[in-house]
């Protein structure tokens, strides 16, 4: 094995491990992923949310504004209407690759966001 | 050739022209029909299932544009937002399955569903009183056994 292709190794190894890193905190002991969104001022946040491709995913939606949202997204086939100061849990089920788009039904113009699952 | 003669020609060109582009008008696969007594679910076969499942019956004048491009876009839209022909893919979260049923329960009971000009031309899918009560109690049932199953509370209840 030549240096070069050592160090390219290396790196792609060390990549991994962050990205497996980076995805740890938020898998649990049961092979679900726990992920949250919070919604404020007109904005979800974090508007991009990633999580691992083939895992049940538990979504938790906060809603620290002071009017009513809708949490939807068609592709996943989701829709809960969260009030004011509440929490409500989104049940996803394992996902393929790719990218889900998600928005405040009540107000669609200003709220949206993507779940990127690789 | 005067004026209205070119225009008319104009426009029967257009409209020759409009039928090359054709909307996608289909079926897909159902993957699991919503479970419902019978006699609620021939109600919602009868006024709402052309827009909200995989069942459509496309109706003669979608065959012709610019209709066709409005009744696809309509079943496109319609299936989005609730299609009784994949219950199985909002089965998984049981507050989405209630938040479903509870949009059922609002539109019919404010008379918004079905919408009104869709009913000149299917006047089998007018709901009368007695049909809208049999959905909403129908809904209230199937939302209360999941609330009590899941132990989801409906944020918003509608009346």
């Amino acid at each position: 094995m030549n240096i070069n292709r050592f160090c390219s190794l290396k790196a792609l190894t060390l990549a991994t491990l962050l990205e497996v890193a980076c995805l740890a905190p938020a898998i649990s002991a049961a092979g679900e992923t726990k992920s949250a969104l919070t919604y404020n001022n007109g904005a979800f946040e974090p508007a991009t949310l990633t999580v691992a491709a083939n895992e049940p995913v538990k979504l938790t939606v906060t809603n620290t504004s002071d009017a009513a949202i809708e949490f939807e997204s068609f592709e996943l086939n989701r829709e809960r209407v969260v009030l004011p100061g509440k929490t409500i849990v989104v049940l996803l089920p394992k996902l393929e690759p790719g990218e889900y788009h998600f928005f405040d039904d009540f107000h669609r113009d200003r709220s949206q966001g993507t779940i990127t699952v690789r | 050739m005067n004026v209205v003669s070119k225009a008319l020609a104009v426009a029967g060109a257009m409209v020759i022209l409009a039928q090359m582009i054709r909307p996608e008008r289909t079926n897909p696969k159902v993957t699991k029909a919503l479970d419902a007594p019978a006699d609620v679910s021939a109600i919602l076969h009868r006024g709402c299932f052309d827009c909200h499942s995989n069942e459509t019956v496309w109706p003669w004048y979608s065959e012709f544009a610019p209709v066709s491009w409005l009744v696809a876009r309509d079943v496109a839209h319609g299936r989005r937002h609730l299609n009784f022909s994949t219950w199985d893919r909002y089965e998984g979260d049981p507050g989405t399955v209630a938040e479903k049923l509870d949009k059922i329960r609002m539109f019919v009971n404010a008379e918004k569903m079905p919408l009104w000009f869709y009913l000149p031309m299917h006047s089998s899918a007018r709901l009368t009183p007695a049909d809208r009560e049999a959905i909403a109690r129908w809904a209230t049932t199937e939302i209360d056994r999941i609330q009590r199953a899941s132990g989801v509370t409906m944020q918003e209840p509608s009346k």
